[in-house]
């Protein structure tokens, strides 16, 4: 029986599967059905695209590859030193200012000031401490999503110097950073010079960094530095068998991790993926050799894991304790109009690319973007890529085929691919983004979804690359050697051009459009007075655990120089505390607002005067009324309750009567030490730190249960005579964290180990 | 030669006189009102402290950072002091000069101590351990008699413990369960007398005292549900009931005048303007005085020798507990300390 006599049977098959297919889950529809029509695709369209292949590498046999000559240790210096002249000129503005001049916006107050408390405690005690006391109610400092401390990269300079200046040269060092990773990606594809010099600068320039360095999004910023040393690291486990390719993408990813922020750890993972499977065709050539390199790079990811446990291992644990973050909704509440995508990679000046840029928001109904400079994604100058892709394309055939290389096929593929995927993804509101977000609780939590867009532009950036290597190919391979050297020349200057010119426009307008008008003052002039303020009250109250309320997060690097708690960050990110173990849980004490407001507009002076709020007459600086305060809202940093109230009264403004203070006499950041006079009933101590799993209690030098009151860290004192003394340590000593240390620790030293090839050293050794 | 003794009788005339002159002085000095208080300089340690009253000298006797003193007492001559000292959870009971000599640490076979308490007359220390009950009472002879306990505690931990005058008995509190309540029990036969339960009442600071006669126990209670000052006479076992001005709520043990005639208690209305109410038992007649404006805290309060000043430790609203001395005749408020002081006590 010949089986094209059943072929009819197939779509009855194929029909009946869909069918079986949509009764699954809505998460497993998609991917089966892919893979149903791959398979089908496949078993009517192999022969004929069998052919094509065949045909192709035929044609690419006709004229083989120009030989590469390997640079030599001089040109190499020379091109890295031209990339970082280019980077201190364009960066001069962050590194000549001085300390006056801030990053804008409360974002790079807020993000930054994690290295700012590791900074002041070291400068105080000479160790960094694991807590945070003054955001909010306290908070983990090391193993906290936003913190970057355990990243030398982003944070020596920080330590060392304290901010600003740190964080500015920091971004100076990551800028550099990022133009080095492009140019290693392009030397490590063997691309040429100009290709070499523009992808360094591309990515030195590259829009979505400059943008968020420049409106204080740091941590997201310095993410992007690593997208090239990661791209290279996974390109080069398929291309050799060195080890440093595979300590370098899990060690590359393993920083990322720890720069500070979740977002682009998804995208570049599917990159990292998609790049892989692409490197691995034609699988069924070399298998063994792919199979090999999968598990090279199943390798990187153990790095990466082990490398980063410190950090990711507790804050994995305690994911549960986000709070404040909201899923993102259909794939993007900004929705960018579809005929505006091109230019956002091709428009260097940030106010022409942002200024006639429209995305609606159908939430709100609204026409503007909220985030603007997530959007800002200029890569390359609008004029070269009409030059290299629009002028030069016509003579394609002739002039490309010489330059065919190994790499181009896969690079052309999974950037082409990556590009458009997060292109759809960053402009928000695509029909596949909206179906995966709909059916990926986990999806839902990568919100502002234009930060994609930053993915796409570097993806955008190797292409524009790989185009100009190409041609760069091609005119070495064919053109008469007079006109060659003219035409090299020119190509070099043209891809010199692009660069400087994008980056040129990008350094410059973000910092005339973010930096300056931030620091002299013109968009927030009333926060310029909290500073001031904030001193006076600490003058007022020299010794006080402090806490006062403001909306927004700017001028936090005030807050935390005066030792003043920040009650309230309005940011949509924060650490909750764990469920109680005393008294009533719908006591929610730990929102309570302090006794202290500073309100810096008449809506926020009303808003407080509603809670009870009254201007306090002692705080005016010259003429501005500094703080508003309420007498009896607020609670002491260190108070003691008997236990029995607990069963009669819920509500702080009923407990408080019964407030017993205590002194807290060693406020160490992470260890807190309280004497509390004993009382003859059973009392509860309670100190408002936010109680995040980590929190042991001693009780004179003797282990004791931590209790959870209203969100804060407790401990029930036993009965006792009023001449006794409790001395009552808390001590933040998250057991994760050390666990994760231990192993990070432990991952660092086979990872020197087996970079220096110990393990054959004692094989050889055994041997003899 | 007349002159040569005449010289040497006048020198040592000037010697006796000056050596008398000495004497008297260093008699005077061994009568004068010296005070025993523990201070935490830092959370590192903390030390006993004497004061000198008069001339406010200050003098460390345990100038110990790595332990904590605390839990003390004057012996009855006030010659030697008992403390408890701790390090790394062990807490062991020492003695030691009033001049901070000889010390020395007091071998029994427990191995915590808590309020050690030296009776009276001198023959018997009492103090706390934890039992089964978490607060056992011990009593030591000083004279090398054994260890006791006078009554099982294990369900009744003891709080507070007080001797009497006549050293044959102890006031403590209890609060757990049915064993709620103000207690005394004799020393020899173990013995325990309820004096009062305790009412489950929050604005109302517990506490006690002897009156120096021994004759009176006075103790916070309420009256018709009004904070007041209960006197107990233990040989009629009758009580009467002193209540302080309406509002206010009681913030500190009572405690008696040296002469026995008044009774100083701090108060506050509600949660504000702390004050010491002073009462005179026989007249009925009290007095107060303001301490703070807005809220603060006291913890104890003890009479000056001559019932003329109040000693106590408060933060006085500042959130800061200091030694201060209150002059009633003047009515003036003096700082005695600047360390953060939790417990004190005058010599006998």
């Amino acid at each position: 029986m010949s089986p094209n006599k059943w072929i009819w049977l197939l779509p009855i098959g194929a029909l009946v599967s869909v069918a079986i297919v949509l009764q699954l889950p809505a998460i497993w529809q998609l991917p089966i059905l892919l893979l149903l029509l791959v398979g089908f695709a496949g078993f009517f369209l192999w022969r004929p695209l069998q052919r094509i292949w065949q045909r192709w590498q035929h044609s690419q046999r006709e004229l083989p590859s120009q030989p590469i000559k390997p640079l030599s240790r001089w040109q190499i210096i020379l091109e890295i030193a031209f990339l970082g002249c280019v980077t201190l000129f364009f960066t001069q503005d962050l590194w000549r200012s001085d300390a006056t001049m801030k990053l804008p916006g409360g974002e790079a107050e807020w993000l930054a000031a994690y290295v700012q408390v590791a900074h002041q405690a070291l400068t105080e005690y000479g160790d960094i401490p694991l807590w945070n006391p003054y955001f909010r109610n306290g908070e983990p400092l090391i193993d906290n999503a936003h913190s970057f401390i355990l990243n030398p990269l982003s944070s020596i300079l920080g330590l060392l110097l304290d901010v600003p200046q740190g964080i500015k040269y920091s971004v100076v060092f990551y800028t550099f950073f990022a133009a080095l990773g492009g140019w290693f990606l392009a030397y490590g594809l063997k691309l040429s010079l100009p290709a070499r010099l523009l992808l360094g600068l591309m990515l030195l320039g590259k829009g979505n960094m400059t943008s968020m360095f420049m409106t204080g999004y740091y941590q997201l910023a310095a993410q992007q530095a690593y997208f090239g040393w990661i791209i290279a690291g996974t390109i080069a486990i398929f291309k050799t068998r060195e080890r440093w390719a595979i300590i370098l993408t899990g060690v590359m990813m393993a920083l990322m991790f720890m720069a500070g922020n979740v977002w682009y750890i998804l995208p570049m993972m599917v990159s990292v993926v998609i790049t892989a499977i692409v490197y691995s065709l034609p699988f069924w050539r070399d298998w063994r050799a792919i199979w090999q390199a999968w598990w090279r790079l199943i390798a990187a990811g153990i790095v990466t894991l082990t490398v980063s446990a410190v950090y990711t291992l507790p804050i994995l644990a305690h994911y549960d304790h986000i709070g404040n973050h909201n899923d993102e909704v259909e794939a993007g509440w900004e929705v960018v109009f579809l005929e505006r995508v091109p230019a956002l990679y091709v428009t260097p000046d940030m106010q022409s690319a942002l200024g006639g840029f429209v995305v609606y928001q159908p939430a709100a109904d609204a026409m503007e973007p909220s985030y603007p400079h997530f959007y800002y994604s200029a890569v390359v100058p609008v004029w070269f890529v009409v030059l290299i892709f629009v002028l030069i394309p016509p003579l394609y055939p002739r002039w490309h085929r010489p330059a065919a290389r190994f790499d181009y096929r896969r690079l052309w593929l999974a950037g082409s691919l990556l590009a458009i995927l997060m292109t759809m993804w960053g402009i928000g509101g695509t029909p596949l983004f909206e179906w995966l977000y709909a059916n990926s609780g986990l999806l839902r939590g990568w919100r502002f979804v234009g930060r994609a867009l930053a993915v796409a532009s570097f993806w955008i950036a190797l292409l524009v690359a790989l185009r100009v290597d190409a041609i760069w190919r091609a005119f070495a391979a064919i053109v008469r050697l007079r006109l060659r050297y003219c035409l090299l020349s020119v190509l070099i200057l043209l891809c010199l051009a692009a660069g400087i010119s994008l980056n040129q426009n990008a350094w410059e307008s973000a910092y005339r459009d973010q930096v300056i008008p931030y620091n002299k003052g013109l968009l927030l002039d009333e926060e310029t007075k909290i500073p001031p303020c904030l001193q006076q009250l600490r003058e007022q109250n020299p010794n006080a655990n402090l806490n006062v309320w403001v909306n927004g997060y700017s001028q936090i690097e005030t807050f935390i120089r005066q030792r003043i708690r920040l009650a309230n960050i309005a940011a949509d990110f924060l650490l909750l505390p764990d469920s109680y173990t005393i008294g009533d849980p719908a006591m929610d004490l730990w929102r309570n607002m302090p006794e202290y407001a500073l309100p810096v507009d008449d809506a926020q002076r009303q808003f407080l005067e509603e809670r009870g709020y009254d201007p306090s007459l002692e705080s005016q600086v010259g003429r501005w009324q500094c703080f508003y305060r309420h007498t009896t809202i607020g609670m002491p940093y260190a108070f003691a309750l008997p236990k029995p109230v607990f069963s009669q009264h819920n509500a702080w403004e009923a407990l408080r009567p019964f407030v017993m203070p205590v002194h807290a006499v060693e406020n160490k950041y992470d260890t807190i030490g309280v004497l509390v006079s004993a009382h003859l009933r059973e009392q509860v101590l309670i100190v408002k730190e936010t109680a995040y799993p980590g929190w042991q209690v001693t009780v004179n030098d003797v282990p004791a249960t931590l209790e959870i009151m209203g969100g804060f860290i407790s401990v029930v004192l036993p009965p006792g005579n009023h001449d006794e003394v409790y001395r009552v340590v808390f001590a933040y000593r998250p057991p994760l964290v050390y666990l994760g240390g231990g192993i990070t620790i432990l991952a660092i030293m086979i990872i020197c180990g087996y970079l220096l090839r110990v393990d054959k050293r004692l094989l050889g050794h055994n041997r003899l | 030669m007349s002159r040569l003794i005449y010289y040497i009788s006048g020198g040592l005339f000037l010697c006796a006189a000056l050596l008398i002159m000495g004497a008297s002085s260093m008699g005077q000095s061994f009568h004068r009102e010296v005070l025993l208080f523990e201070a935490y300089s830092s959370a590192a340690g903390s030390d006993l402290f004497l004061l000198d009253m008069q001339t406010r000298l200050l003098f460390n006797l345990t100038d110990n950072r790595a332990t904590y003193e605390s839990g003390f007492d004057w012996s009855a001559d006030g010659k030697q002091i008992v403390y408890t000292a701790s390090q790394n959870a062990q807490v062991g009971l020492y003695w030691m000069t009033a001049s901070g000599r000889a010390l020395q640490q007091i071998q029994t076979p427990l191995t915590t101590y808590r309020t050690p308490r030296w009776s009276p007359d001198g023959k018997f220390l009492a103090f706390l351990a934890p039992g089964a009950g978490n607060n056992d009472l011990y009593v030591l002879p000083t004279n090398g008699g054994a260890l006791y306990r006078p009554f099982d505690t294990a369900r009744a931990p003891v709080l507070l413990p007080r001797w009497s005058p006549q050293s044959d008995t102890i006031l403590y509190f209890s609060v757990v369960g049915f064993s709620n309540g103000l207690f005394t029990v004799d020393i020899t036969t173990g013995e325990v007398t309820r004096i009062a339960r305790l009412r489950p009442a929050d604005d109302v600071e517990t506490g006690a005292d002897w009156s120096p006669d021994g004759a009176y126990i006075a103790y916070n209670t309420h009256c018709d549900d009004v904070p007041g000052v209960m006197i107990y006479t233990l040989a009629s076992q009758t009580e009467q009931c002193w209540t302080p001005p309406a509002g206010t709520w009681l913030r500190s043990r009572p405690v008696w005048s040296p002469d026995g005639q008044h009774i100083a208690i701090a108060i506050s209305h509600g949660t504000r303007q702390l004050s010491i109410w002073q009462l005179d038992i026989a007249s009925a007649q009290h007095a107060t005085y303001p301490l703070t404006t807005g809220s603060g805290i006291i913890f104890e309060i003890v009479w000056s020798t001559d019932g003329t000043r109040l000693i106590f430790n408060s933060d006085l609203g500042t959130g800061r507990l200091r030694l201060y001395e209150l002059n009633m005749i003047n009515q003036t408020i003096e700082q005695l300390s600047e360390r953060l002081v939790f417990a004190f006590a005058l010599r006998p």
